[in-house]
């Protein structure tokens, strides 16, 4: 084990602190990727990172000083001091209070655009990528429709008639983004099927669908996990810009991208006010990544055999 | 491959058919009238007339049936002559041809900036994964994924330009004008380059023909440069075709803030204002744009990893 | 044979892109040495002012882009709205008669050439508004001539369809922008390249939506322009025209938004330019729903909200508190009452409609129904948005539960009637008199009336003052037609907003800008 660890030149053991030395002297047997996720820090920051931020979303009405909605002219743009840790904005809320539950909004919008994204894309990149033929070049076309339709478009369109709401965006979103996955899944799909355990299963007389769900889709989890993780950072500035379109979250409320449209005049005058929301994305991009990273070692199968 | 390349040019005219029949439903069933929003915009806060709507409605035939309009749009496409915008009654595609080089100008050196940045830094950190130049690549990948465009634009003009008065703010012609722009693009496209390569190169890595290429004794730097880094950069293929397709349809904010003359505000201006015929026209532009651009890097996934058969499994 | 690594082939494409984008595109600097071509770069003693444009979208030689031409000093109309009255003033012609209901007899300016150096007289500038009516539907429609006649070589018969008491203020609109005609006809195409018009500038160079360079006309019939050059920048994003100031590759912001203002002030070597506000923001209400066709529902809510707040808060005191549709530049009346704020008092009305908070959350309901207010607002005109956020607030202190809907496209979605209050701005002094803004917000199925609004007193009002030949008369109309239009709460008035100009200490020549933004640039702007 040690050996093939070391193969990649550089790489040694992590240190360990006290504290993880423990954790992995537990008694019982865990899993060893389990072992390995656990005692690298980054992954530990990661996971910490994004458990503060869901936790603090989740705990926003509890946390938040003041109603993030409560528009007091008379404060506005105040630094930040000890009724408003944050300051307020130009109209006078808590950015403490808007921040917190503006993680509400954004995270909960990303992820579940994520999770749809990626369920369309897996499926079709798998499908398209394992059987090819017909079905490859049709599935394939459609994504080339999409990815060759400018996105912009269709969201004018979508608010157009459905509506601006912060569901048409999540629609707007899911229906697009995906091609872009499911042709980056079917490639790797592809370099996949010609591999030998691919061979091997079929040899003993796997059906196809047991190959595709166990085999193929465990080995493209990995860099799809890395994929995810590093586009939640796109999904939300993409919902961003979707927001001065006018699609998304309605003012009042408080959401990370909107919070950075909103500060974009105030750059010179008030510059925080783009800090705030862009430290919060800074932070979810990071704390996703590190996660991603750590993930990526345990999902991945072909990681740290024989 | 012949064939397949073959097989690929015949079906992008339907996909382009396709694609423009989409365009153009999608677009009447936006409400908006062109008419009305364009008169406003040329004169700035007037409400326009009803005889004055009507008028630039009966001009542009905007009553005519919507089928109608779309076969005479289509007509004047296979000749090459994408009809008049609304806005500005020039000629589309004289239009996108004038702004082409502008956007492949932007795309250009800000996916060479990217390229140059980012492979590099991700080939080192998976080769000296865990030590601290592996760290702070990842850490300014992390940074470059996670600012957005246009904050990134604000900021390095309000430093370059407006406080150090290194480089213009706005423009377009000398190389300075294309600096601020093209590094406020590349940072999230080195951020991905620079984390995919690094995946990707760690996978590899761990492949039976690479440590059958060490076995043979190879130096390392063949075993990385030749043999690990050709598979490696699949993925990282695909990603920079999707991105230079996007580029290639302009970077819109960033054109919008330093006043960049592309082919992406064009279109976005032309979104808002319901110019039907611009939209139309840029639509296709973008459709072909990623068909090519889609093939050629499906022939260049071909060329890199020659196991990869196309058609039906077992071929 | 060494294989082509693609590690470096990827990076020599990219590279050679941008070779080839760079040298077939890039145009030339001030340290390449002059090439032949149509672009002689400026020597040194020549002054060139830049400034940054949003408003610049077709070629100014069309009827439609004559808001370009007219702005950026290249044409000129036979009227224009005069600085502190914003009536209609001699511009290209010296003066009108009135000869009957529907003739009038225009009297040109003697000396003025066009920038090909042709005299303008009666032939061209009949020549010049027959292209208009015949290239623009909406000039035809404006002006509605029957039919014009030479007298003389300076004096212009005008006959219109319709009885026209206000033509001469007409013949300041855009679309009449006076151009040499024949040379229109001559050069085809060229022409939107290079018009020929009057102004104190002429196109040098145009390339749309990328800039617009002119030179001086030296010609020109006024004072001689102080400038050898104008370069306009299109620049869309006001963040980016501020930015483009302040570092110094603009001379002048055209149009900073209001927190651009603040920056300006403070910054070193940087002015700000705004004058008396022309424009209106103000709120629809959609008088076809329910709770706002209860004339009460509709004055607690125009007296709930607390304008100077608004004024301060939003738009950094770049505004004025709005007692009426017009602003006191466009239409000065004596004595007209506005909305006061009361919160008392709107509670009070609210209260008088019927409606009480039985459940106690704060809002109000009737018949089980609760008082909510669905607001549009468009990010076009960014103010607008946080104003909303502010009405929704004070709304809400009385008790209507108000929600914000933001859309890009207003208009079409005004029109389609699915909203109870819908945020708007407007110029108010097109033409320089107040009967078409009435006609067409005010009355019965107005173009612009989007909600609805009707008033048989304002309709009527508005009628006479379409047919008023005494200036004096049509205003005191135009005021009582204010009066009621405020009185009935037609729409909810909420401030006039200011026209800011952000420019460098070296811009001259520029200390009181015209209230009306369509006279920018003139022969008096210089550069030191």
């Amino acid at each position: 084990m040690r050996r093939t660890l070391s193969r990649i030149k550089g790489a040694g053991l992590r240190s360990r602190s006290p504290v993880l030395r423990f954790l992995t002297a537990l008694p019982g047997r865990m899993p060893r990727r389990l072992h390995i996720f656990l005692t690298d820090p980054a992954s530990l920051l990661g996971l910490l990172i994004v458990a503060a931020i869901v936790a603090a979303a989740l705990a926003a009405p509890v946390l938040a000083p003041h109603d993030p909605t409560a528009v007091s002219l008379e404060r506005r743009l105040l630094t930040p001091n000890s009724e408003y840790p944050l300051g307020t904005d130009h109209l006078g809320r808590d950015e403490l209070s808007r921040l917190l539950y503006g993680a509400r909004t954004t995270l909960g919008t990303a992820s579940v655009v994520l999770m749809a994204v990626m369920t369309i894309a897996v499926t079709v990149g798998i499908l398209s990528g394992y059987y090819g033929g017909r079905l490859d070049t049709l599935l394939m076309g459609l994504v080339d429709l999409l990815l060759a339709f400018p996105g912009l478009i269709l969201a004018v369109a979508i608010a157009g008639t459905l509506g601006p709401s912060l569901i048409n965006v999540m629609i707007a979103m899911a229906a697009v983004w995906w091609a872009g996955y499911a042709r980056l899944i079917r490639g790797m799909v592809l370099s996949l099927r010609q591999r030998e355990f691919v061979e091997a299963a079929r040899a003993i007389g796997a059906s196809d669908r047991r190959i595709m769900i166990t085999h193929i889709s465990r080995n493209i989890l990995g860099p799809v996990v890395v994929l995810a993780t590093l586009d939640m950072g796109w999904i939300i500035l993409g919902i961003s810009g979707l927001n001065y379109l006018g699609l998304g979250a309605q003012p009042p409320t408080p959401e990370w991208g909107a919070m950075l449209n909103d500060g974009r005049p105030l750059l010179q005058l008030a510059p925080r006010m783009m800090l705030y929301p862009g430290a919060a994305i800074f932070l979810v991009v990071l704390g996703f990544n590190l996660l991603g990273d750590g993930l990526r070692d345990v999902l991945d199968p072909t990681t740290y055999q024989r | 491959m012949r064939d397949y390349a073959a097989r690929r040019l015949l079906t992008l005219p339907l996909l382009l058919l396709g694609i423009s029949i989409v365009s153009f439903t999608l677009l009447n069933l936006a409400p908006g009238d062109p008419a009305y929003i364009i008169l406003k915009q040329q004169s700035p806060g007037e409400a326009p007339s009803r005889e004055a709507v009507l008028a630039l409605r009966q001009e542009l035939h905007l009553d005519d049936p919507a089928p109608l309009r779309y076969g005479r749009w289509l007509v004047g496409a296979v000749q090459g002559d994408l009809g008049e915008s609304y806005r500005s009654s020039t000629p589309i595609s004289k239009e996108l041809w004038r702004r082409f080089p502008a956007t492949v100008m932007l795309t250009g050196v800000s996916l060479a900036l990217a390229v140059f940045i980012g492979i590099p830094l991700g080939i080192t950190s998976a080769v000296w994964r865990g030590s601290l130049l592996d760290g702070l690549s990842r850490l300014l990948a992390l940074i470059g994924a996670s600012v957005p465009s246009y904050v990134l634009a604000l900021l390095l003009i309000l430093l370059f330009a407006v406080k150090l008065h290194l480089l213009p703010a706005i423009g377009y012609g000398s190389p300075k004008h294309v600096l601020l722009p093209a590094i406020a693009l590349a940072a999230g496209t080195s951020a991905q380059l620079m984390r995919l390569t690094r995946a990707t190169m760690l996978e590899v890595v761990r492949q039976d023909y690479v440590r059958t290429a060490r076995a043979k004794g190879l130096p390392e730097r063949v075993v990385i440069g030749r043999h690990a880094l050709r598979n490696a950069l699949l993925p990282v293929v695909t990603v920079l075709g999707v991105n230079l397709g996007h580029l290639l349809g302009g970077a819109v904010i960033v054109e919008t803030i330093f006043g960049w003359p592309g082919v992406g505000k064009y279109a976005v201006d032309a979104i808002f204002l319901r110019d039907y015929p611009v939209i139309q026209g840029f639509v296709l532009y973008m459709a072909l744009i990623f068909l090519l651009a889609n093939l050629i890097m499906d022939l260049a996934y071909r060329w890199l990893d020659p196991r990869l058969h196309f058609g039906k499994q077992g071929s | 044979m060494k294989r082509f690594n693609i590690f470096f082939g990827l990076p020599l494409l990219a590279l050679i892109l941008v070779i080839a984008a760079c040298g077939g595109s890039a145009e030339p600097t001030a340290t390449q040495p002059p090439q032949a071509q149509a672009t002689p770069t400026p020597n040194a003693e020549e002054t060139t002012l830049r400034v940054g444009t949003p408003f610049l979208s077709r070629s100014p030689a069309t009827p439609r882009g004559g808001f370009g031409a007219i702005r950026f000093g290249i044409g000129e109309t036979l009227f224009k709205l005069s600085k502190d009255e914003l009536k209609a003033e001699p511009w290209l012609a010296t003066g009108a008669q009135r000869l009957d209901d529907k003739t009038w007899e225009i009297s040109l300016r003697q000396g003025v050439k066009f920038h090909n150096g042709a005299v303008m007289d009666a032939a061209a500038v009949k020549g010049s508004l027959e292209r208009a009516i015949a290239e623009s539907g909406s000039a035809k429609a404006l002006l509605d001539i029957a039919k014009m006649e030479v007298k003389d070589s300076l004096t212009l018969t005008i006959v219109t369809n319709e009885p026209s008491p206000i033509l001469p203020g007409l013949l300041s609109g855009t679309t009449t922008t006076i151009v040499d005609a024949a040379a229109a006809a001559a050069m085809g195409d060229a022409f939107l390249e290079k018009p020929v018009m009057t102004g104190p500038f002429k196109v040098e160079k145009f390339q749309l939506d990328k800039e617009l360079v002119v030179t001086r006309h030296d010609e020109y019939w006024g004072p001689p322009p102080q400038l050898d050059r104008v370069k306009f920048i299109i620049l869309s994003d006001g963040n980016s025209r501020l930015l483009a100031l302040q570092s110094g590759d603009i001379d002048i912001a055209d149009y900073i938004p209001s927190e651009g203002v603040t920056v300006v002030k403070s910054a070193p070597g940087l002015e700000v330019r705004s004058a008396a506000p022309v424009s209106l923001e103000f709120m629809y209400l959609n008088h076809r729903r329910e709770p706002w066709q209860d004339a009460k529902v509709r004055r607690a809510i125009a007296i709930a909200i607390n304008r100077e707040a608004l004024v301060e808060a939003v738009l950094q005191g770049r505004a004025t508190g709005a007692n009426g549709p017009f602003p006191p530049a466009v239409l000065e009346c004596d004595q007209l009452r506005g909305h006061t704020l009361d919160i008392a008092q709107a509670k009070q009305l609210l209260a008088e409609a019927g409606y009480q908070d039985t459940d106690g959350d704060g809002i109000l309901e009737k018949d089980g129904q609760i008082l909510t207010l669905d607001l549009l607002t468009y990010p076009q005109r960014p103010e607008l948005t946080p104003m909303a956020e502010t009405i929704q607030a004070s709304l809400k202190t009385v008790g209507i539960k108000v929600s914000i809907r933001v859309t890009e496209g207003i208009d079409g979605a005004l029109e389609q009637g699915d909203w109870d209050g819908g945020m708007y701005f407007n110029n108010m002094t097109v033409t320089g008199d107040p009967y078409r803004s009435l006609l067409q917000f005010f009355t019965t199925g107005g173009s612009a009336n989007f909600g609805g609004y009707s008033s048989p007193q304002v309709d009527e009002l508005t009628r006479q003052v379409g047919q008023a030949t005494d200036r004096q008369a049509r205003e005191q109309l135009a005021c009582d037609a204010s009066q009621a239009i405020i009185d009935e709460v037609a729409v909810v008035p909420l401030l006039y907003p200011n026209f800011n100009y952000g420019i460098s200490n070296e811009v001259v020549g520029f200390d009181q800008p015209h209230p009306f933004w369509l006279y920018f640039i003139d022969s008096n702007i210089g550069k030191r």
